[in-house]
């Protein structure tokens, strides 16, 4: 925790992030996000009713995604998650969220959320997905050997 | 026009009739599942015969669009009169009569076949001795097929093809008046509802227990095309856990489909909400 | 309206023309399913379109393929809706190996046995002389006891595999069977000789099912054709000198040790009564009967001679020792004696839940299966529906304490078209050490 403290992100978070608990969350999804998952041009976002979320790009030519931190205590109807998405839609410019939900251990799991019908990915789509990913580990094993 | 007939037998939805089977897939988009033995290859699973089960939410469908009738259910034998099993006979020997008419003329046919074969190997006798003429040759073979011809036997009796009708051709009676499907809850309002809707923008709707949810929903002929959303229903106030979200989220990732998380809001109307694989493992 | 539906009604039975295409063997290719599907639908595309209308072309061929044979080889029964079962009125013989049941001379079929033959369009259903169809069966049939559409499709479905299923037994009714069937046999027969009767009698049901005079012929079988008085045995009665070759040590409980040697009875073997004082040979004074009983004696001697040793005070209280030196030969065995508590197996005392019920033994295709002595079967089946309630875990612990796993029950889950099998089985940890 005390390290958490000094981290000059977490001191930065400070000053935007009045609740500490969102804070904390928001601070360990934006470390996952840039030092294991590698993302993009992260940034912190505050939106209206005092949300955050955390915007980046998964690979630098993807389409910006944003994620919003929830605890995994929490429980939600499907109401509830409905008005969340709609009430995010338009200052994001986009209709797809992407919910982060951080255990008490800060494991963190995602989830793609979207209001209505989106198809899953076409064959073409996981195709460039793949190549992409694999291109990814590449040059990360290159970095350590 | 003749409407769709629908058995019921207790909760369940059956369609018997082989025209309205295809009509119900290739013009309503109403698949359903084959659940009887196929006549001509019984003894597998692949591919099942009539009748056609149909999902409680097709057969509420079909009823509210009133495109089919509900035929009364048959739980107990019906007494046949006299009248009936004298006419029953008589078709019968009717069938083993024409028949026996077109195995004969089966016979016929082949043994016409033979005729250059039986004509050459007069021929070829004919010419050891040589005093007949032509003519006569033509004759003797007409002679010996027309032997021939009457040794022709009728079809035993034993051989006779006899069919052992798939749908009832008796009890076409008045058929039940039945607004709906019995609904037993809220989920169960939920999942008619929600079919309903996909079905009316145009996709396929199958039963989705082998993938976890309530339907498979296919952008076109399920024959054809795969699946793109495993829709389950759960009702707008029920709450989900994020662990439930990580479940559907590695099962959207596995099977490579968008979960339908789908419900009825307050005022009734059907709303989804797709999950999709984060491509954050 | 009348005419409209005389129309339809037609449709479904078959002109003399159409059942003559039926003497034809059926072509035997099945719906292309799998391959290479698509993502969606793209207009225009005229491969996909042309797939299409393939499928559908042979999808209507199926659909509308109707139950047809010869009359030579389908059988017939009679339905009797007042015992909710159908008579055999005539046989085709192959299908009895697996189906039906004699009662006095006759053959009769549960509903879902002739329900299935009518659908594999092997026999035809007769109720007072009218031929039923196939869908009037499903009505009638499984609106009897006992029996629902979900079983049937279970039962069906595994049959179409190949599979034996069998409405389920407990094996106490097996045995009340089988006891009726051995007393019957009493009356006639020798008690010995009944036992291996008995099986001569299952082979000869199992051959020839079909022949009505099953129970008279049985009676008649030679079951052994040695003659003893023919048969030489050796005779040590009058030697007075014999001799043992030795025993291989392998043969013989630890502490005894035989060499070969020659005994002399000068008055015959028949004088002596109690070979005591054969020497090298401990003899215990306990007799038993296999090494188990002879096991446990030898253990109750141990446990002897330790009360009666310094430390037999241990063993004289109310309180004793967890272990003693008998039950102590090897490290497993101990663990097992001391562990002080098993998993839990606690059933809940308030349990008001109503038992599960079994549905279907079944048999795997092995060829061994016999229809009077069905033995065990390698599966037991309940049918439940996709909507009906887990099992409470008080009904799973009952079934397996019933069953204590020697025949795994499954669950079959029906949901509309489509059977799912599962199986929950208490399982205990296993020991890590």
């Amino acid at each position: 925790m005390t390290r958490t403290i000094n981290h000059p992100k977490y001191r930065q978070l400070c000053a935007t992030i009045d609740d500490e608990k969102q804070r904390q969350m928001i601070f360990e999804v934006y470390m996952d996000l840039s030092e294991v998952r590698k993302w993009h041009n992260l940034n912190i976002r505050k939106l209206k009713a005092n949300r955050f979320v955390v915007t980046g790009n998964p690979m630098a030519s993807a389409a910006e995604n944003a994620v919003y931190p929830v605890s995994s205590q929490d429980k939600f109807s499907l109401g509830e998650i409905t008005d969340l998405l709609s009430s995010m839609k338009e200052e994001l410019q986009s209709p797809i969220l992407i919910l982060a939900f951080i255990d008490q251990d800060s494991t963190i799991a995602y989830s793609k959320l979207q209001n209505g019908l989106n198809p899953p990915e076409t064959p073409r789509q996981m195709q460039d997905k793949r190549k992409w990913a694999k291109h990814k580990f590449a040059r990360r094993k290159n970095k350590f050997t | 026009m003749n409407k769709i007939k629908i058995r019921k037998l207790d909760e369940n939805y059956m369609v018997w009739n082989a025209s309205d089977i295809i009509e119900l897939r290739n013009k309503h988009r109403i698949v359903g599942s084959l659940i009887g033995c196929l006549p001509r290859i019984p003894r597998q699973n692949q591919q099942l015969g009539r009748p056609l089960l149909l999902l409680r939410e097709e057969a509420a469908l079909l009823i509210k669009r009133d495109i089919c009738q509900v035929l009364k259910e048959i739980s107990e034998p019906t007494n046949p009169d006299d009248k009936e099993i004298e006419e029953f006979k008589i078709k019968r020997d009717q069938l083993y009569h024409e028949q026996n008419i077109l195995a004969k003329e089966d016979r016929l046919k082949e043994l016409e076949k033979l005729r250059p074969r039986i004509y050459e190997g007069m021929k070829r006798k004919a010419k050891k001795d040589s005093n007949i003429s032509s003519e006569k040759l033509e004759e003797n073979v007409n002679e010996k097929m027309k032997n021939l011809e009457k040794r022709i036997d009728n079809l035993p009796e034993s051989a006779q093809m006899l069919q052992i009708p798939t749908a009832c051709t008796r009890l076409i009676e008045a058929p039940e008046e039945i607004n709906t499907v019995a609904i037993t809850d809220k989920l169960d309002e939920t999942k008619i509802r929600v079919f309903e809707d996909l079905h009316d923008r145009g996709y396929f709707l199958t039963n989705g227990s082998k993938f976890g949810g309530d339907f498979l929903v296919y952008p076109g002929d399920p024959c054809r095309y795969h699946s793109h959303y495993v829709v389950i229903c759960l009702e707008n106030h029920a709450k989900i856990s994020p662990q439930q979200f990580s479940t559907y989220s590695r099962l959207a990732t596995i099977v490579k489909k968008t979960i339908l998380l789908s419900y009825l809001k307050d005022d009734y109307t059907v709303h989804y909400i797709s999950l999709n694989w984060a491509g954050i493992s | 309206m009348e005419s409209a539906n005389c129309s339809r009604e037609n449709k479904s039975l078959l002109n003399a023309e159409e059942l003559s295409t039926y003497r034809i063997a059926a072509e035997k290719s099945l719906l292309q399913r799998g391959g290479v599907k698509d993502y969606c639908p793209v207009k225009g595309n005229l491969e996909q379109e042309s797939k299409i209308n393939e499928f559908r072309r042979k999808y209507i061929e199926l659909i509308k393929q109707e139950r047809v044979d010869k009359k030579d080889s389908l059988g017939r029964a009679e339905w009797l809706d007042d015992k909710k079962l159908a008579k055999q009125t005539k046989d085709v013989g192959k299908y009895l190996k697996y189906f039906g049941h004699n009662k006095d001379k006759e053959i009769y079929f549960l509903p879902e046995e002739i329900l299935f033959l009518v659908d594999i369009g092997a026999y035809e259903l007769y109720y007072k002389d009218m031929l039923l169809s196939l869908e009037e069966c499903f009505g009638i049939l499984l609106s009897t006891e006992k029996l629902s559409l979900q079983k049937y499709q279970v039962y069906a479905y595994l049959i179409r595999f190949g599979f034996i299923v069998r409405r389920y037994q407990s094996s106490d009714q097996v045995q009340a069977k089988r006891q009726s069937n051995s007393s019957k046999r009493d009356a006639n027969n020798d008690e010995s000789e009944t036992i291996k009767k008995k099986q001569r009698v299952d082979e000869m049901e199992n051959n020839d099912m079909c022949s009505e005079s099953v129970a008279s012929t049985s009676m008649n079988v030679k079951y052994c054709n040695w003659d003893y008085s023919k048969i030489d045995f050796p005779d040590f009665s009058k030697q007075s000198v014999i001799s043992l070759p030795e025993v291989d040590s392998k043969y013989l409980p630890g502490r005894i040790n035989m060499q070969k040697r020659e005994y002399c009875f000068p008055n015959g073997l028949n004088s002596a009564k109690y070979i005591t004082d054969v020497p090298g040979c401990k003899i215990i004074k306990n007799t038993a009967s296999n090494w188990k009983e002879f096991k446990e004696v030898n253990n109750c001697d141990i446990l002897e001679k330790l009360q009666a040793s310094g430390c037999g005070c241990l063993w004289r209280g109310e309180v004793q020792p967890l272990l003693n030196p008998a039950e102590t030969n090897t490290q497993a065995s101990i663990l097992k004696s001391i562990k002080a508590n098993g998993p839990s197996r606690s059933l809940d005392e308030n349990f008001t839940e109503n038992e599960l019920i079994l549905d279907y033994d079944v048999y795997s295709p092995d060829g061994n299966f016999r229809k009077s002595a069905p033995g065990r079967p390698d599966l037991r089946l309940i049918v439940v529906k996709q909507n009906d309630q887990v099992p409470h875990i008080n009904n799973i612990e009952l079934l397996n304490r019933k069953f204590k796993a020697n025949v795994p029950v499954y669950f079959a889950i029906v949901s509309s078209g489509d059977i799912s099998f599962v199986s929950l089985i208490t399982q205990s940890l296993p020991d890590l050490c």
